[in-house]
């Protein structure tokens, strides 16, 4: 590819959800009002011996996550507050309550009615380099919503995780599962 | 094999009980444990004082192994249960008493033990496609006390500690004698061989 600045242009975020949802299609969400921070968070192990003293003598990769923070400036309330109540494992609607303990993916295949994960896209028309989240839901804090005469600037906070079906993976582990990619929803 | 840290890499824990079908227990959310136990006998002379032995005598052994279970199979838990209290039926109890191995073959209808398997891809290897699984067979294990299964029961996922026991059995090997008797009957007898240690398992590398 090259060395150059690395402009990836005007971002739209689409997303897409639980077939038993308003997302069940791909749905534009909205514009961020600046850019759109993906931060990663690998977890690592350190391998200690004695003789390596307090460095590592070698480290595991133990998986991870990304966070994904944005704030909407020209965005859908509906399908905002149809992400809110799908990280809410499938609440009826935004502002009410699943039960307790409720699990967000329940070994279901993404996009399956009881699948409530959301994969977040986001466009990048300037560099042709989208990201696609697979599996990712709205974390605490979900959203900060500013309601007043201005036109409201909403900060949301996702996590993408590597959600798979079987986590022994057919004795693969992890190996198959995806945060992301460069597709489009 | 030369020296490396080892990975024994993901693995699942999967058992068959009396009639020999494999099944899936489940995933835990640490690391196994495989604890041996092994015993020895001091031999005494008088000229080496009280405390130290002149020689050792090995004295079997048994192994307990140890797992807390988060993504299971609770059918599957269920039965190793049962078959731990004797082939109990879900709290209802078999009688005291109830012997274990039957003298029956490992797998049989009748043996209560668990083969318990721990399967997994050793990522000691430097190409981790492609592996194939690799297995540690505890033939006859049971849950055990003082605390073979705890249950949580909430909202959260319950993650389910098991201890497991596992001993060398061993079938008793019986000889069956028959005798020709004068006019043309004949007469069996069984009679019980001594039962021997030597050559017992108390786990291996088979496949399930």
């Amino acid at each position: 590819m090259g060395r150059d600045f690395q402009i990836d242009g005007e971002s739209l975020v689409t997303v897409k959800g639980s077939s038993a949802s308003l997302l069940s299609a791909t749905t534009e969400l909205g514009l961020a009002d600046r850019p759109i921070e993906i931060t990663s968070s690998m977890k690592y192990m350190d391998i200690n011996v004695d003789a390596w003293g307090e460095a590592p003598a070698d480290v595991q990769m133990k998986l991870g996550t990304l966070d994904i923070r944005m704030v909407l400036a020209h965005f859908d309330p509906v399908v905002l507050e149809a992400c809110v109540s799908e990280s809410m494992a499938g609440a009826a609607d935004a502002g009410s309550q699943p039960r307790a303990g409720t699990r967000l993916g329940n070994g279901a295949a993404l996009y399956s009615a009881l699948n409530r994960y959301i994969s977040v896209g986001i466009t990048a028309p300037q560099n042709s380099r989208p990201w696609r989240f697979y599996a990712c839901y709205l974390q605490a804090p979900a959203f900060r919503w500013p309601v007043g005469t201005e036109r409201s600037l909403v900060e949301i906070n996702w996590r993408c995780i590597p959600y798979t079906v079987d986590p022994w993976g057919g004795g693969l582990g992890a190996l198959l599962a995806r945060l992301w990619d460069r597709g489009t929803l | 094999m030369a020296r490396d840290f080892q990975i024994y890499g993901e693995t699942l824990v999967q058992v068959k009980l009396q009639g020999g079908q494999l099944q899936e227990l489940g995933l835990c959310n640490g690391p196994v444990r495989v604890i041996p136990k092994v015993f020895h006998k001091d031999m005494n002379v008088d000229d080496f004082g009280p405390n130290v032995p002149a020689e050792v005598m090995w004295m079997l052994g048994e192994v307990n192994v140890k797992m807390t279970l988060v993504h299971y199979d609770f059918n599957v838990l269920q039965d190793c249960i049962d078959a731990a209290m004797g082939s109990s039926l879900d709290g209802k109890l078999s009688p005291a008493g109830t012997i274990m191995g039957g003298n029956l073959s490992v797998g049989a209808l009748g043996n209560f033990y668990t083969q318990l398997f721990l399967s997994y891809t050793n990522q000691a290897d430097e190409d981790d496609l492609g592996d194939a699984m690799e297995h540690w067979r505890f033939p006859a294990s049971y849950l055990c006390e003082p605390m073979p299964v705890e249950v949580p029961v909430g909202i959260e996922r319950s993650m389910v500690p098991l201890n497991w026991r596992v001993i060398p059995y061993k079938r008793i090997e019986i000889l069956s004698t028959t005798i020709i008797l004068g006019g043309g009957g004949s007469q069996t007898t069984t009679t019980p061989k001594e039962i021997k240690s030597g050559t017992a398992i108390l786990w291996d590398r088979e496949a399930p």
